[in-house]
């Protein structure tokens, strides 16, 4: 890992010397000099690149855009300049004295964002950070899901896939709660609504603009805390033509990982190798003469279950658009199709459908309209596995012993409900592939978004925009478990047959209006904006099931009435903002923003719906005044905001439920109180350009969150169980961020476009108010740690962690009465007894304190910092695109692994016995299953996450000119390759590690074709 | 004008569906809206609290003290049983990480619960004076009032049993967040609710118990019913022998006046779909894919019916123990034999193992938590067991050999066992042997554990009570305390009581 990170460092590092570096030449024929001008504005163009055609000979020009030129070339000749943003030209010389404009690319004339602003806003005249990545990032290597699309691309943004069926969870810069991160708010197109990032094609988006921090989102109050990401959809470009895409993928999945388990027993075995067993097939432990030292075996019969069971399994995608634009209209259609073959053969594929449509009318001057309307459809049947158990895939294949074979077959040729050995290991779990097989499950879910937009500008100075949009999602569960389905124990609920239904709606609504003002005072350009929003959204569910079915038909009309089980579901949101947004810009140098938003909401207590949310920055662009040189632009940002966040639904009311056996219960008691967790957020930063091709952006931000949601402990001889949910707590973050990306070469056929990513974010629970430090699942909360610490048990590895009091006896181990010498390290560096080592009583030591159960702080998740790499390597038709990720540092639980050792199949069994060490330490040290800080591990990775090498097909050299506008063929692998110490299912994700279901990765051919 | 007339009608028509942004949650009643619109109300919360009672009292939390007093064995990490069942014993964590406080967690959660709701309701019918309905509009005032009782004393009194201190709530309204009452004050607490509640039902001919789904308790078994309980916890206030002793002949007349006044034939409660059934025996009969016992019975119990005195206390080293022969019939018929050793882990301990499983109480479906299955709530023997034993704690021997020598006792009827002689020692060795063979999982929660600490026949270093969970002490302000452990034999607790048991138990502590 260490030594492919050098690798990219000295790359990056070499590259200034690689691509401006001049080669001397051996004969001087022509000096040439000249400038390079914006072929618009006559500003001077600093580093673009003028070569030679057909030579190595390139320079660059200087903050003047002056170019000086000694080469062996007789003139004339062929000059080619480029820049980016810029149209390459290529410029016949005659003279040694050339002047050469340059016409701006339309896309960088004005790079406008819409995020965090009211109005769309050049990305120069920000005053606050926000990182947009464009299509070109995005959909090179179209990602499986958008979740997946940010990965190595934006400082400050982590990505975890814990389960290789999951969307990943998205998390902009630290902690705004005492339970981690908040999730941010998903914006599209405008619209704020049900939507998740996993639903949306990659293919589909033309950029991602992402504000990470609480000084730009505040402009989304209520929902603002956790940042925002808005995805900005394609629409149809050019005038009067239509391109088609059509673009399909096929490919194979496979697991990326798989934990190491052990290869050896250590029962008596017969002279053929197989098991002594005793009545009861009981196996007996092959103990040498010393009485607890255990000799191991090889299995005579080794089943590889894990990769029998995760094979590789057939990965497509179709997709096919169409893009049109004239004067006065713009149409982008598409539709894709995806399916993602599980990791394990029985489990049918999961597909992906989407379909979206954008159509925008322009009419005239005034008016503007855009409809979009998104349609998805999902089949996850993956969904039914489990993590353990027999509806699990990694769990029992990597539990059960190798001499077992998961993939044995029954005489009517399904698999073997109990494949032989099962009553020799004992490990009371079905074979995942008898259930898998058998049980019929479908997870299905359609979703879709109708928005609309209508602008018009009454003057050239004021305009009105309204946005309206209606989401409606419905999901739908199917479980079905046949008569006759056998399990280990009898179980009333599924042998003789078990049918399940449930289903959800989603819907949201999403309404704005906004009125705009945009005027010029001398060297002022001032603009404001009221806007009022309006979000709603409500989730109803129903869910039925019902066992003992006299038909095998899936209905709950065969079940048996007694059995028959219903619930329901239903909660809603309402949302009022309303804010003013006053901005400013001075000279082009100075940019200053205000920001109040004020918001209602239906989630907090009466008397506190109501919020203020507000916002200031200013930037100053340095470059304006001072000539910094290969610095062509430095725009120096602070900016302050505030936002905030939503609780469950009903956290504000009390709760009384009735149970279905007759009684009632007091489950939640009522704050009227209860008021918005709100991030307070101060940015620094600066946004700058080297040599005009080379953009830097760097970030600190320092954040406050307080007010956070904490159901607070009951005390039930008065209050009963009720929990009562309040505002208490405060974390703090602190964020550096620095993203760099540019065009580092473009010489003759060679261009290589690179980024590169930097993060680190700390931060630490302050305050809990008046609760009891406490522990939430593997995490304990308490003021001046982590929210990502864990807590557990700890097994001593070093002597220097013995404490000892004032009579010199140690007291954080042992019974108190010994002495640091009367312990010792042993082979696998784990501190025992010296009295205890070698014998069979040797057994680790643990931490001890009475006052805390033996437990404490046992490790970080945070990771120490983030890093990104993305490079695209072009020679002529040719393009290499790699995608890195690297996570140093941050720690996880490896219950996987600790787990495994419970049944002795881990590789610490393996060393552990061949160290001649009792079984019994073994068990010790797995700590039944307790989090124990043997078994956490450090989670950092190197991950080669995107791949690919295309090859733009000659169409014309072809003669397909007339049928194709272009062709590219791509060979892509995602996810291809994780190098990390990490030895659990994955190292991603800040939560225990256990049987997730694995990472797997794809290759795939693609082929392209423009029409 | 046209443009703005538009503008306007639009934006109307838009702000015309929006909603309010307080609204009221259809779903689900609020405390207020509870109280306005549920009309039985008050018989739905004695009905809560009647259930959480009987639910708790046989909760499968009390698999922990099955394991510390040698019923059980177990060397699984679920719920941390390992560590109740290890030896030698372990000092009780009390943290509230841990996984085994899953065990004081149910028992301090819903007994304090049940208390509460039953404590509401009667402010309703005594401090507020309003008639209590059910969903027919019948007044049931008087049931509930009988009920509510009923589930407060037993809930006390159990918490008193299980904890070192409490705190006793029998107002409503009550904000106090101190733990100032003993165990004894609870239990005592706990016992006068339950007389009252017995006068009550006793007072009330028309007794209409009918707060478990689908089980109607008829009045005298109602009575009998809270007669037993009473009996059970009040024999069960002792943490040693000493204090049992010291309990004087007062108390164990009291004991034996609720044994007399209580049940005369087990009593059962079949299960009916989503109504009580018995988690802890439906736990402890539960079997392994081979047939195996998941928290299988420990070796102590074939140790004491073993008839060849063969059986080791604890299980050897290597080999496989053979069926016991016992004099007991009844043995058979209450436990399996089986060679194999299940899911057990030899690294934890093989002198934790064990060969037999339960066959009383099992069901093929492998939980009693499906209709028809038969949970035993309270079994005559323990009444018998009652009285026999305090008729021995008031020396009266002949008695108590009469009460287990009685033709229907289960050792004489079932067990075909010989007459037990009227001298203190064999009383005591035939009561130890009928708590572990024929009560065994059938006394609930923490019968027959409280049996062995009063007789300091726990192995020592077994925590006598549980501490009081560490969040609900952090909470008050209180220190965390612990009890239990090797190097604590004897320790005494804050009432000066034996909270962890001296090495005198039925095997000597390793």
């Amino acid at each position: 890992m260490t030594q492919q990170f050098r690798i990219w460092v000295l790359a990056l590092l070499c590259l200034p010397h690689i691509s401006f570096g001049q080669n001397p030449a051996s004969t001087i024929n022509s000096v040439l000099s000249g400038r390079i001008l914006d072929g618009k504005t006559e500003t001077p163009l600093a580093g673009a690149s003028v070569s030679i055609q057909n030579t190595t000979h390139q320079v660059l020009t200087d903050n003047q855009g002056r170019f000086n030129f000694k080469t062996g070339q007789r003139l004339p000749y062929v000059l080619v300049v480029s820049y980016v943003g810029y149209k390459t030209q290529t410029v016949t010389v005659q003279t040694e004295q050339v002047e050469i404009r340059l016409e701006a690319l339309p896309a960088q004339l004005e790079d406008v964002v819409v995020t965090g602003v009211a109005q769309g806003t050049s990305r120069r005249n920000l005053s606050f950070a926000l990182t947009k990545v464009n299509t070109d990032q995005l959909n090179t290597v179209p990602a499986t899901d958008a979740t997946q699309s940010l990965r190595g691309k934006v400082a400050g943004l982590q990505i975890d896939q814990a389960a290789g069926n999951q969307s990943a969870t998205v998390y902009l810069r630290g902690a705004k709660s005492i339970n981690g991160n908040i999730a941010p708010l998903l914006v599209v197109d405008g619209y704020v609504t049900g939507l998740a990032l996993a639903d949306i094609n990659p293919q589909d988006i033309e950029s991602i603009e992402i504000v990470k921090g609480a000084a730009a989102s505040a402009l989304y109050g209520t929902r603002g805390e956790g940042g925002v990401i808005q995805v900005i959809t394609k629409k149809g470009k050019g005038i009067n033509k239509i391109n088609i895409i059509a673009d399909n993928e096929y490919g194979i999945s496979n697991v990326q990982h798989t934990p190491p388990t052990s290869q050896l027993h250590f029962y008596k075995v017969n002279d053929d190798g197989s098991f002594v067993l005793s009545s009861g097939n009981n196996r007996t432990l092959d103990l040498q003469s010393n009485g607890f030292s255990l000799n191991q075996h090889r299995y005579i019969k080794y089943y590889d279950n894990v990769n029998n069971m995760l094979s590789n399994n057939a990965y497509y995608t179709n997709f096919v658009s169409v893009a049109a634009a004239g004067e006065k209209y713009n149409l982008y259609g598409s539709f894709q199709n995806q399916s993602k073959g599980g990791i394990a053969g029985p489990i049918s594929p999961d597909t992906k459908r989407s379909a979206l449509l954008n159509v925008g009318f322009k009419p005239n001057k005034q008016l503007d309209a855009e409809v979009t309307v998104q349609y998805f459809n999902k089949n996850t049947p993956s969904a039914s596995l489990s993590s353990s158990g027999a509806g699990s895939v990694l769990y029992s294949a990597l539990l059960y012993e190798p001499f077992i074979d998961l993939t044995e077959k029954q005489d009517d040729g399904r698999y073997a409900f109990k494949p032989y050995g099962f009553d020799i290991q004992k490990f009371n779990t079905g074979n995942p592939f008898y259930q898998l097989s058998y049980r019929e499950y479908a997870n299905v879910s359609n979703n879709f978004l109708i928005g609309g937009r209508l602008r018009y500008r009454f003057s050239p100075k004021v305009s009105a925009e309204v946005y309206g949009a209606f989401q409606h999602a419905y999901g739908e569960t199917e479980d079905y478990y046949p008569v006759g389905f056998q399990t280990l124990t009898a179980d009333v609920t599924k042998n003789n047959g078990y049918y399940g239904l449930s289903n959800e709606h989603q819907s949201s609504k999403n309404g704005q209006v906004q009125l705009n003002y945009n005027d010029r005072f001398g060297d002022f350009e001032v603009g404001a904006s009221l806007k009022s929003v309006y979000e709603e959204s409500r989730t109803t569910g129903i869910s039925a099931s019902g066992y003992n079915l006299s038909a095998p038909v899936k209905s709950l009309g065969v079940a048996e009435a007694s059995t028959r089980a219903t619930s329901s579901s239903w909660s809603q949101l309402v949302n009022y903002g309303y804010f003013i947004n006053l901005k400013s810009t001075w000279r082009n140098k100075l940019f200053i923003d205000l920001l109040g938003r004020f918001d209602l909401s239906s989630r907090f207590g009466s008397n506190a719906a109501a919020a203020f949310f507000p916002r200031a920055s200013v930037a100053y662009r340095l470059t304006e005044d001072i000539d910094l040189g290969y610095i062509t632009d430095l725009k120096l940002r602070a900016a302050y905001g505030q936002a905030g966040s939503l609780p469950a639904f009903g956290a504000k009311e009390s709760q009384v439920s009735l149970t279905s056996s007759g009684g009632v219960s007091y489950t939640r008691k009522d704050n009227t109180d209860l008021t918005r967790a709100v991030t307070a957020e101060l940015e620094l930063g600066f946004d700058a350009t080297l040599f005009n091709r080379i953009n830097i952006q760097a970030n600190y931000a320092t954040a406050t969150s307080k007010n956070d949601f904490i159901l607070v402990p009951a005390f039930p001889p008065t209050t009963g169980t009720a929990g009562i949910w309040d505002n208490l707590g405060e974390v703090k973050s602190n964020s550096f961020e620095v993203e760099i990306n540019g065009n580092l070469l473009s010489r003759g056929k060679w261009k290589w476009n690179a980024g590169a990513t930097f993060s680190r974010v700390r931060s630490k629970i302050t305050s809990l108010g008046d609760v009891p430090e406490f522990t939430s699942g593997d995490f304990r909360k308490a003021a001046g740690i982590s929210p990502y610490s864990y807590y557990g048990y700890s097994i001593l590895t070093s002597l220097s962690q013995l404490e000892t009091g004032k009579n010199g006896t140690v007291i954080n181990a042992g019974d108190g009465t010994l002495r640091p010498e009367d312990f010792t390290v042993n082979k696998l560096g784990i501190v025992v007894l010296k009295s205890q080592e070698g014998t069979d009583q040797e057994r680790p030591v643990f931490y001890q304190n009475a006052a805390t159960g033996n437990m404490k702080v046992i490790g970080d998740a945070q990771p120490d910092f983030l890093v990104g790499f993305s490079n695209t390597l072009s020679w002529g038709p040719f393009s290499l695109y790699t995608v890195l990720d690297w996570k140093h540092g941050g720690q996880k639980y490896n219950e996987t692994v600790n787990y495994l050792t419970y049944q002795y199949r881990s590789v610490f069994t393996d060393r552990a016995v061949a160290a001649g060490l009792p079984l019994p330490f073994i068990t010790a040290v797995f700590n039944a299953q307790q989090t124990t800080d043997y078994w956490m591990e450090n989670s950092g990775y190197v991950s080669l996450r995107e791949l690919s090498l295309s090859y733009q097909l000659p169409v014309k050299q072809w003669k397909l000119a007339g049928i194709v506008n272009g062709a590219k063929l791509s060979f892509i692998a995602r996810n291809l390759y994780t190098w990390t110490n990490f030895t659990g299912v994955t190292p991603e994700g800040w939560d225990i590690d256990f049987y997730a279901y694995p990472q797997f990765r794809t290759f795939s051919g693609r082929l392209t074709l423009n029409f | 004008m046209k443009k703005i007339t538009y503008s306007l009608l639009l934006v109307l028509t838009l702000a015309s569906s929006c909603k309010k942004v307080s609204f009221d949650d259809p779903s689900s009643f609020t405390n207020d809206e509870a109280n306005a619109q549920i009309k039985d109300l008050g018989y739905k919360l004695v009905t809560s609290s009647v259930q959480t009672t009987f639910n708790t009292t046989t909760s499968s939390a009390g698999v922990h003290f099955s394991l510390l007093a040698d019923q059980t064995t177990n060397t699984n990490g679920n719920s941390s049983w390992w560590d109740f069942a290890n030896e030698p014993r372990l000092r009780l964590n009390n943290n509230a990480s841990y996984r085994g406080a899953v065990s004081w967690n149910t028992f301090y959660n819903n007994f304090y619960q049940a208390n509460l709701d039953a404590t509401i309701a009667l402010d309703l019918i005594d401090v507020q004076h309003k008639k209590i309905v059910d969903n027919q509009g019948n007044d049931r005032t008087n049931d509930c009032e009988v009920a509510a009782y009923f589930s407060k004393g037993v809930s006390q009194g159990y918490l008193g049993v299980i904890f070192d201190q409490g705190l006793i709530v029998d107002e409503a309204n009550l904000s106090e967040r101190s733990f100032p009452h003993s165990y004894k004050e609870l239990i005592e607490n706990g016992l006068r609710l339950i007389d009252k509640s017995i006068a009550l039902a006793e007072a009330h001919p028309g007794l209409k118990f009918d707060f478990l789904s689908g089980v109607g308790i008829s009045r005298s078994e109602f009575i009998q019913l809270a007669n037993s309980l009473a009996a059970r916890i009040l024999s069960s206030v002792a943490r040693d022998k000493t204090e049992a002793e010291a309990l004087g002949a007062a108390h164990w007349n009291r004991v034996l006046d609720y044994a007399s006044k209580g049940i005369t034939r087990d009593y059962t409660i079949p299960t009916v779909t989503g109504g009580y059934y018995n988690q802890l025996v439906s736990l402890l009969v539960q079997r392994n894919t081979d047939g195996s016992g998941w928290l299988a019975p420990d070796i102590k119990i074939p140790y004491l019916a073993d008839n060849t005195g063969n059986t080791p206390n604890y299980y050897p080293a290597s080999g496989i123990l053979p069926p016991i022969t016992s004099d007991d019939k009844r043995f058979d018929q209450y436990f399996g034999y089986t060679p194999s050793f299940g899911i057990m882990l030899e690294s934890r301990g093989r002198g934790l193992f064990t060969n037999y499983y339960r066959i009383r109480w099992y069901n093929n479906a492998n939980t009693l938590n499906t209709p028809g299955a038969i949970n035993p709530y309270f079994l005559y023997e323990e009444i018998r067991l009652l009285k026999a034993e305090a008729k021995y704690r008031l020396k009266d021997y002949a008695g108590a050999a009469e009460e287990l020598n009685n033709t229907n006792a289960a050792r004489i009827a079932k067990g075909f066992l010989p007459p037990v002689e009227a001298n203190p020692a064999a009383l005591l060795s035939a009561l130890h042997y009928e708590y572990a063979v024929e009560i065994d999982d059938g006394g609930g929660a923490f019968v027959p554990f409280t049996f062995m600490r009063r007789n300091n026949l726990l192995i020592g270093g077994t925590p006598t009570e549980y501490p009081l969970p560490q969040l609900q002490l952090e909470l008050v302000k209180k220190e965390p305390y612990s009890f239990g452990g090797k190097a604590y034999f004897g320790e005494k607790g804050a009432s000066g009581e034996t909270a962890t048991a001296p090495n005198e138990g039925w095997k000597p502590s390793l």
